[in-house]
């Protein structure tokens, strides 16, 4: 499968519309990532939706520098942030599990 | 004024949305309204249309934020007491509890009361802890698993509107599980979490928890809704995966647009065709972001193929087609005894094979169930190969073939009534490596093959004689075929390697040579409209697939393993260019297989906009 790369914020819903509607996710292959990059299908659906929001598009190569940014500045914030005396599960308790890399598809 | 149906022979309807594909299967996430707070290990209570948020983790800090959600968006209402995390909740978004949880400086046993407007402080649990899950509703829940700070626990209260009681644990302790939050206190149950594969399932009966079918995708920080028997789970550390319970085992179904963990625990919705997932962790940050769960209702017009409509709001004409995807073959389990030259009928998940030559010539009979092969009764007469065969599971026919020891051709029958095989009345032509077709071992001809030179001959079984049709065109051997009494394919082979044939019932067709020369290739069909050859020897031996659509052959992915499957019956299966199962064969001169490959060309419905 092909993809196309874009940028767009998630707004949601209104009473009208929809960021993602039911019927986008019967055409074609959508999924969200970090820096409010989105993976679409490469197909006329997919680039209706790109174009219906205005998102921006990336190359794969962009995409994945904005999602890999984001991942390491998380891990670095993780990494950080420390109480004296706590143990590494304590420390994932009270984070949650340390962030990994994402590859886009 | 004519109708438009009348002018061209079908209707066109005019919509404003696409047609849904039905039931859960065809359900999808779309967008929801975004929390007015990005936060994780939240709480929620109540359905799709109807829902509240309350509690979670903002990084630092946890807070007590409670909002309400209408369907469409989520508006600030009254917030908890106790701002905490890792909580659960229960109810519905004007009657929820919020349990226990994490504050900022210990887990504990608060529970706090929601009645459309304020929280109230009630009874605590008897015990502290976090991470766990419930269902039920205000005056009557349970509260299951978790972790009180320094172990995952088992522990499971139920609440009856006042006050918790400790009840029956759960087989295994666990923390960061989901549930069936929409179930009862008497019926639930609880999957996934912090214990490795993170994919048990346990159903709650009001007295005991009991293991049932597991998640197919283990993980934790997951969230769920519906009931005992109706559920769902999705999300989890980190996954978009849902899964769909129906009371017997998980499927999956479709996927969340964004992949998240410490979602909603609570409020995941009442059935397991409705649901909302909100807010929760993402590699990166907190998400504000809902997402709804919605399978097509009663009232929804689902999708029908070949039904063409117009959406005035796009300007699109559209069609609900099938579409097919890329076929390949797949590794299906091992037959017993490695032979080639079997007899063969069923489809590729309730398949069976019979006689074929090991060496020596074979009696053997064996049943696939779509994952492993099962040695039942042999057959009765003389053990042979290079047999014709057709029919069913239960209900199936073994014609002619040869004795390896003699290398006699045999004109015997033995018919096979799911349990044990018995003699049948005879064929006319004795003879061996031909062909054959049908669906059931009541309907079938067998054609072509060896009576001591190629043999041209049709015969037609009506479940109990044999009567001789047309025959083919062109006498041949090792020849591959299958589809119906009335409705079949004749394909390549020995003294014919670039001759095909369709049958219509009366008499036989030339059709289009197929890519690959060949012989003692397999051979599926549902008629003369949709089969597939596979393998054979070209020479040498070919992995090729090509399949005929009714017009020509085109070639498709190969078999793993270039692989003479043998003639003989091969095509008795009920197959297609879409399905078929290839078993047995050899792989090079007395190299016999015991592998079965299995052909699948998914599928999906789609509504396609109809371009120029």
């Amino acid at each position: 499968m092909d993809y196309k790369y874009s940028v767009k914020v998630n707004w949601g819903k209104t009473s009208t519309d929809q960021f993602i509607k039911h019927e986008d996710r019967m055409q074609f292959h959508i999924e969200g990532f970090p820096g409010n990059v989105w993976v679409t299908e490469d197909n006329i659906y997919g680039e209706r939706w790109i174009a219906r929001h205005s998102a921006v598009a990336k190359t794969k190569s962009q995409a994945q520098t904005i999602v890999t940014d984001i991942v390491d500045a998380a891990k670095d914030t993780w990494d950080n942030d420390d109480v004296d005396g706590e143990s590494s599960a304590e420390k994932i308790t009270r984070l949650g599990a340390k962030p990994t890399d994402i590859t886009l598809p | 004024m004519a109708e438009y149906k009348a002018i061209h022979g079908f209707t066109v309807q005019n919509r404003t949305t696409d047609p849904l594909a039905p039931g859960i299967p065809g359900a999808t996430w779309a967008s929801g309204g975004n929390l007015n707070t990005a936060r994780s290990e939240l709480a929620g209570a109540g359905v799709q249309t109807a829902a509240i948020a309350f509690g979670g983790l903002v990084y630092p800090p946890r807070v007590g934020i409670n909002e309400l959600y209408d369907g469409t968006s989520w508006t600030e209402v009254g917030d908890m007491n106790t701002a905490r995390s890792t909580h659960t909740g229960l109810g519905i978004s004007t009657a929820a509890l919020a349990v226990g949880g994490q504050t900022p400086g210990a887990v504990v046993a608060i529970n706090e009361s929601w009645n459309g407007s304020t929280w109230t402080e009630v009874a605590d649990l008897n015990a502290v802890k976090q991470n766990m899950s419930g269902s039920g509703i205000i005056t009557a829940a349970l509260v299951f698993a978790g972790n009180n700070g320094t172990a995952n626990v088992a522990t499971n209260e139920v609440w009856n509107g006042s006050g918790w009681t400790e009840v029956a644990d759960l087989n295994t302790a666990r923390s960061d599980i989901a549930s069936s939050t929409n179930g009862t206190s008497t019926a639930t149950i609880a999957f996934g979490g912090g214990v490795n594969p993170k994919a048990q399932n346990e159903l709650w009966n009001g007295t005991a928890w009991t293991e049932v079918g597991d998640l197919n995708t283990g993980r934790q920080n997951l969230a769920g809704g519906g009931t005992s028997t109706a559920a769902l789970a999705f999300g989890g550390e980190t996954v978009t995966n849902t899964e769909s319970w129906d009371g017997t085992s998980w499927t999956e179904v479709a996927e969340l647009a964004t992949a998240r963990y410490d979602l909603n625990t609570g409020g995941g919705g009442a059935s397991s065709s409705l649901a909302l997932a909100f807010g929760g962790n993402a590699p990166g940050g907190k998400q504000t972001a809902t997402e709804e769960f919605t399978a097509a209702q009663s009232t929804d017009t689902v999708q029908n193929i070949g039904q063409v409509f117009y959406r005035s709001d796009t300007g699109d004409m559209k069609v609900t087609l099938n579409v097919l995807g890329t076929g390949a073959w797949s590794t299906g389990g091992n037959i017993n005894t490695a032979r080639t030259h079997m007899g063969q009928g069923g489809t590729t998940t309730t398949s069976i094979v019979f006689a074929g030559n090991a060496p020596p010539s074979s009696q053997l009979t064996e049943l696939y169930n779509g994952t492993s092969w099962t040695e039942v009764n042999d057959m009765t007469e003389t053990a042979r190969d290079q047999v014709y065969g057709f029919g069913t599971q239960t209900s199936a026919i073994s014609a002619s073939g040869v004795t390896g020891s003699n290398g006699a051709k045999s004109k015997l029958v033995e018919e096979w009534n799911g349990t044990s095989w018995t003699a049948g009345t005879d064929n006319n032509t004795a003879r061996q490596a031909g062909a054959s077709a049908g669906a059931t071992g009541s309907s079938g001809i067998m054609y072509g093959g060896n009576t001591g030179s190629h043999s041209a001959t049709t015969e037609s079984w009506n479940g109990s004689s044999w009567t001789e049709l047309n025959d083919l065109n062109t006498a041949g051997s090792y020849i591959a075929g299958g589809g119906t009494q009335t409705s079949a394919l004749c394909s390549v082979g020995g003294n014919r390697p670039d001759e095909n044939e369709s049958w219509n019932g009366t008499s036989w067709s030339e059709i289009a040579e197929q890519n690959t020369f060949r012989d003692q290739s397999g051979g599926a069909a549902s008629g003369n409209t949709s089969g597939l050859i596979y393998g054979g020897e070209a020479p040498p031996y070919t992995a090729t697939t090509e399949s005929w659509n009714g017009t020509a052959w085109t070639e498709l992915a190969d078999l793993a393993t270039a692989t003479g499957i043998g003639s003989g019956g091969s095509g008795g299966q009920t197959g297609s260019n879409a399905s078929a199962l290839a078993v047995g064969g050899q792989a090079g001169p007395g190299a016999r297989v015991a592998t079965t490959q299995e052909w699948n060309v998914p599928s999906a419905v789609t509504n396609t906009t109809i371009t120029d």
